[in-house]
């Protein structure tokens, strides 16, 4: 019964709010009314009587002030009507209105521009199934050699172990991926071609969409192999027509195209083609195939480090020339991808959070200004019995309806901040071109927003409310009872607000120091008017020495021949240009492994 | 504006009220006169403590109002105890008595 009483009475406050009023008022005057009386049959003159009553009420207006407050559903009543009176209140302000949206709108949107793109690069799951249990396995050096893109390649017979071994992989795939000439018919494209092993497809949880995945006898080391396409290359190339299937490319092998992937999957770096690997497997320390598996859904990625671990520690032992100091370690996939720039996301995400306190401050200095113009009716709010928690929250409302304004401005200049964003970061920040306004972007927004409103609402509110009533009613006008003490605050403001943005434009200035500083680094040869092209050679490995030796002689003389051209050379890889094909090779000083280099090709010698 | 002379309790002006209305139906100055009298004047509960409290527990089902008249042939709102009143008293009273007991028996130790 309890329970249908109070819903009747919170209806009752919210709909009848007229009834419940007079109710209400009725009620203290009869009181009034019957203390009179009392005091009458006591002996005062009805004077007296009057008095004494209206002492030991306290005020009619307080007293029903109070009983207001008691009531169920009162802060709904009082949160719509403090909304209404903040909307007339902005509205009767519209440049100070304008200001103060236009200085958080700025903050709010430059930080829902960086998380957008932090959303999409650092949080969002992949899509894949289950994301979380795929990793990498990378080798790394358990000396002191520092990591680098190329340190983390394994070698075919150190995967096959790995394989072999291990019980805690549902499965695991190597790979090897490059941009290539492929041939079909008689137009060469290049295309980024990703040779893989049998579970490659099973370590993503991906079938394909359109025809079949490999057969165990197109896997087979020196069958004819197979190739299958990205969607996109399938709506690009074949205009989606299913009689791609069985067509021939040459990639640079022959390879049947027996399926399409659905769209979205481009494993690794945005892949067109994926070949089955029938190349017989490298020597051990060959390293320059890539790692993933999928773990099985009840081991924990620790668990599968501890198994590597050992696994790796028996290779050492039992391949010393080659593994001596190696070891292996397993990454989730997101954290492998994402990397380096993750840190660089939260200094940016640190630097705009610093951006939206200096904008807080402002408008909290702006607010201040204003409110002492408003002690005096804050002043005979009090003395109509608002208690003070009930001027804060009003003044606060106002604040909330600012910042969601505000906030709204703030998602267009987010929805053009995370383009420019997209636009200027560098090319190999991953899944950056997923950075869009989702549901999560807008909540943060919106917590962004109310934070906010709070920061730079609340204090002008605390120091507004507590008014000496006397002094403020009787100075009048808008001169300040309290003026000493704002001006104290807004100081305090000013301290801040110049704290904060010497400390973000010295990190802004070390960032350019230390980016100019980069572009000064010595390479260790003269880049100024070197141009690089690239260009492979499309031939089965059989004839492709031959043809390709044939085709960079006759390139080279040409291009040498061409007019303010000094010099024309030809290399696997340019200097400062990490690929997955180099060769390395240990330097060992008797028989102690001291460092690992890289080989690539050059011609002419 | 809440002082009164001795400082009531949390909760316990409700189980004065509540106590007060065991007698019969009261309106708002007949509450605070009885519990005035009950007290010995210990409690002068204020129209400023005492209408927010009686508009609450009505809220609350405790007790429940009608208009009717007074003494004096003055048109009065009346406050009377309900059943679930009558249960929230004997959970206060219950609490009270712990409370008081268990404060002698702090102030009895040496």
């Amino acid at each position: 019964m309890p329970l249908t009483v109070k819903v009747r009475s919170f209806l009752r406050n919210l709909f009848s709010t007229h009834r419940v009023e007079v109710d209400l008022d009725q009620e203290v005057h009869s009181h009034l009314e019957m203390l009179v009386e009392e005091n009458i049959r006591e002996g005062m003159s009805p004077k007296e009587a009057q008095r004494a009553a209206r002492i030991e009420l306290g005020g009619i207006e307080q007293v029903k002030e109070q009983v207001r407050e008691e009531r169920i559903g009162n802060w709904l009543r009082s949160a719509i009507s403090d909304c209404r009176y903040g909307v007339r209140q902005l509205r009767k302000n519209p440049g100070f209105t304008a200001v103060a949206v236009l200085t958080l709108a700025l903050g709010i949107g430059a930080n829902t521009a960086v998380f957008s793109v932090v959303n999409a690069v650092l949080l969002k799951p992949l899509s894949y199934r289950d994301p979380d249990r795929i990793v990498t396995l990378s080798n790394f050096s358990t000396s002191r050699e520092a990591p680098t893109a190329l340190s983390k390649q394994v070698s075919d017979p150190d995967f096959q172990d790995w394989h072999d071994q291990t019980s805690s992989f549902e499965a695991m795939a190597y790979y090897s991926s490059r941009e290539k000439a492929v041939v079909r018919g008689s137009a060469a494209e290049y295309a980024r071609v990703t040779s893989v092993s049998p579970e490659f497809f099973r370590v993503f949880g991906v079938d394909a969409l359109v025809g079949r995945s490999f057969t165990v006898e197109e896997m087979k080391q020196g069958a004819g192999g197979a190739a299958m396409i990205s969607y996109t290359l399938w709506q690009s190339q074949f205009g989606g027509d299913p009689r791609a299937l069985g067509q021939t490319m040459l990639c640079p092998e022959p390879r049947p195209i027996v399926g399409v992937l659905p769209a979205g999957f481009r494993f690794p770096d945005n892949t067109d083609i994926w070949v089955s690997d029938v190349e017989s497997p490298g020597s051990r320390g060959g390293r320059n195939i890539l790692a993933v598996g999928r773990l099985k859904a009840d081991v924990p990625l620790k668990r599968a480090q501890i198994e590597m671990t050992t696994i790796a520690g028996r290779l050492e032992q039992q391949f010393p020339e080659t593994n001596r100091g190696l070891s292996v370690t397993v990454t989730k996939l997101r954290d492998e991808m994402v990397g380096n720039v993750r840190i660089m996301l939260y200094l940016l995400l640190g630097a705009v959070a610093v951006l939206l306190l200096i904008a807080c401050a402002n408008t909290a200095t702006l607010l201040l200004s204003k409110a002492t113009g408003r002690t005096r009716e804050v002043a005979l709010r009090a003395a109509l019995g608002a208690s003070r928690k009930r001027i804060v929250s009003q003044l606060v409302t106002e604040s909330l309806l600012l910042a969601f304004v505000a906030g709204l401005s703030g998602l267009m200049f987010a929805h053009f901040g995370s383009k420019i964003l997209v636009a200027l970061a560098p090319a190999d920040v991953p899944r950056l071109a997923e950075t869009g306004i989702d549901g999560w972007v807008l909540g943060f927004t919106l917590g962004m927003s109310m934070i906010t409103s709070l920061l730079f609402g609340l204090v002008p509110a605390l120091s507004v409310s507590k008014v000496e009533l006397n002094d403020a009613l009787k100075q009048g006008g808008t001169r300040i009872a309290t003026g000493g003490r704002m001006i104290g605050i807004r100081g305090v403001f000013v301290v801040a607000e110049v704290a904060l943005a010497v400390t973000l434009v010295s990190a802004a200035g070390l960032l350019t120091k230390s980016f100019v500083a980069l572009h000064h680094v010595a390479l260790g040869f003269r880049p100024e008017n070197v141009l690089v092209m690239r260009a492979t050679v499309s031939a089965p490995f059989s004839v492709g020495i031959a043809r390709t030796r044939q085709f960079f002689r006759e390139m080279l003389a040409q291009v040498g021949t061409l007019p303010g051209v000094l010099a024309a050379g030809a290399t696997m890889a340019p200097p400062g240009y990490v690929d997955s094909r180099g060769d390395t090779l240990s330097i060992s000083c008797q028989r102690n492994r001291i460092g690992v280099v890289r080989l690539t090709w050059c011609f002419p010698l | 504006m809440n002082s009164e002379p001795t400082t009531l309790l949390q909760g316990t002006l409700d189980m004065l009220i509540l106590k007060s209305l065991v007698a019969g139906e009261m309106h708002g100055l007949g509450i605070s006169r009885r519990i005035q009298q009950i007290t010995a004047g210990t409690f002068a509960v204020k129209p400023g403590s005492l209408f927010p409290a009686l508009h609450r527990m009505e809220e609350e089902g405790w007790i429940s109002s009608f208009w009717g008249d007074s003494e004096n042939n003055r048109r009065a709102k009346y406050y009377r105890l309900t059943k679930p009143g009558q249960k929230q008293l004997e959970v206060e009273t219950k609490r009270w008595d712990r409370i008081s007991w268990a404060i002698a028996q702090a102030l009895e130790a040496s």
